[in-house]
């Protein structure tokens, strides 16, 4: 079907359908009634099942390559992904097992005003799309998740831009950390806090969150905005070597 | 007494002051630019056609823009609009070799002060909080930055000069200030720390350092600072004086 946009009254529909979560199924006025507005100039078959998000965002990618990426990401189109997010809703959509309730409405509505900043990072279409369109097979790393979840690793590197549109980090983290379609185990695992490790606790090292500190101490001394992943590897304290040495050797 | 400083400089990177540069800041109410104006690099050894980048970051949010050769920078005006509007801007500026990410010199916590608002420990910026009147913001490497909703002020400079806002916002945003200096009291005696700048202010004020360590004596000496900052600057007397015109006026 032809895209189409979701309206400032359809965004709030949404948001309210939502929050009352009765349904199963957002209703049709959100899909193609008036709630909605003609779209870009591309279409999506509204029949399609993906197995994961990093599938998702391929098949988005695809979809949208002739529109303009900054236009895509811009305030005007957040209808966009909001609509997107009522076509697929049924594989986005988890119950909380506690309270029956859905998923935050961010995950499903561009929410670029929380109490701690933007939240757009956490939309389900916009960013499988805007990591694939970005990194493209690195990320992986991030979506090769259920459609219904977002994933601890998603929050690590989506919720930063600086990290999320980082094409060092990501080819880094899927040099490290992806072996074909698996992330290796323990990758996005935290390392123990200073005051609680003990002698020859090694939990989280070399993993995915002492690659962003490192990303964060090297950007200081190097122009990471603007480095090769190998690069970024080859920088790399001792701490990562197990991944490099499991990577050369895959 | 002399401190003892912790910072070295074992990569060899230039520092450029905030006194050697000029970031200029356009609001045009749906959007605000900026430019780099000016930058001055005499005296070390930077080739002519070294980069200059310049990261602009917001909350979670960041933008990167390589305005071209150090000797003939692009000074126009780059739009913002991508960036979060509801937190403090910074900038970073980057100077990078033609071929190597190594950087050569750099400026950080680059913040843009509104010319009419004076040197504060606290300085003030206007940011998109919805509802939220104000927040203190702590977040970043630089010190607290008092947001303050650009719907009720329009620049920083008409809240510092408003003794309403002054006399119910500062003394809260002091307390809070005082928590955080407690948290990392090692931050008082480190030079690079923006905690080291607040010595002196406390000292001002009569007040001890480094603060408590038990919780309740914590409380009361984050109380007692922000009661000798109110009785110091006489803030209820100054509302009472306004409320005594504004009758006669009436």
């Amino acid at each position: 079907m032809k895209m189409r946009r979701l309206t400032a009254d359809g965004q709030k529909s949404f948001a309210t359908w939502l929050e009352q979560g009765t349904g199963e199924t957002p209703p049709e006025s959100l899909l193609d009634g008036d709630l909605t507005e003609d779209g870009l100039a591309a279409e999506v078959d509204e029949s399609m099942v993906f197995q994961n998000r990093f599938e998702f965002g391929s098949y988005l990618t695809n979809q949208l390559a002739t529109v303009d990426f900054v236009r895509l990401m811009s305030i005007a189109e957040d209808g966009t992904w909001d609509w997107l997010s009522v076509v697929y809703f049924s594989q986005i959509r988890k119950r909380a097992k506690k309270t029956g309730r859905f998923q935050s409405v961010e995950h499903f509505i561009v929410t670029r005003k929380g109490l701690k900043g933007s939240l757009a990072y956490r939309q389900a279409a916009r960013t499988s799309f805007e990591l694939v369109r970005f990194h493209g097979s690195a990320a992986k790393v991030c979506l090769l998740r259920a459609m219904n979840t977002f994933g601890d690793t998603a929050e690590q590197l989506a919720s930063r831009n600086y990290l999320a549109r980082n094409s060092a980090l990501f080819g880094a983290a899927a040099t490290l950390y992806l072996r074909g379609d698996a992330v290796v185990k323990g990758a996005s695992s935290y390392p123990t806090p200073p005051k609680k490790r003990k002698k020859g606790d090694r939990k989280g090292y070399g993993g995915l969150r002492r690659l962003q500190i490192q990303l964060g101490r090297l950007q200081l001394t190097y122009d990471t905005g603007d480095m090769s992943s190998q690069d970024l590897v080859a920088l790399l304290p001792r701490e990562f070597d197990k991944h490099t040495a499991a990577a050369e050797a895959a | 007494m002399p401190r003892m400083t912790r910072r070295s400089n074992p990569t060899g990177l230039g520092e450029i002051a905030n006194k050697n540069l000029q970031i200029n800041l356009l609001d045009l109410g749906h959007e605000r630019q900026f430019s780099l104006a000016r930058l001055e690099l005499s005296g070390r050894s930077i080739p002519n056609d070294a980069r200059v980048i310049c990261v602009a970051r917001s909350g979670s949010s960041s933008l990167r823009y390589d305005l071209g050769r150090v000797d003939s920078w692009d000074r126009a005006p780059r739009s913002l609009a991508d960036l979060d509007a509801s937190a403090p801007l910074s900038f970073r500026v980057l100077i990078r070799p033609s071929g190597s990410s190594r950087l050569l010199a750099s400026a950080e916590n680059v913040r843009l002060r509104d010319q009419a608002q004076g040197e504060s420990l606290i300085p003030i910026e206007i940011a998109d909080l919805g509802q939220l009147a104000w927040r203190l913001d702590l977040d970043g490497d630089s010190g607290p930055i008092l947001l303050v909703n650009r719907s009720v002020y329009p620049s920083a400079a008409i809240a510092e000069n408003d003794a309403q806002f002054v006399a119910l916002v500062l003394p809260e945003a002091v307390r809070q200030v005082c928590e955080s200096l407690a948290e990392d009291p090692d931050g008082l005696e480190d030079e690079s720390d923006w905690r080291f700048q607040w010595v002196d202010w406390l000292t001002g004020l009569g007040v001890q350092t480094p603060p408590p360590e038990q919780e309740d004596a914590l409380e009361r000496w984050c109380a007692d600072i922000v009661m000798r900052f109110c009785n110091r600057h006489m803030f209820c007397s100054t509302l009472e004086r306004q409320r005594d015109a504004a009758g006669e006026g009436s």
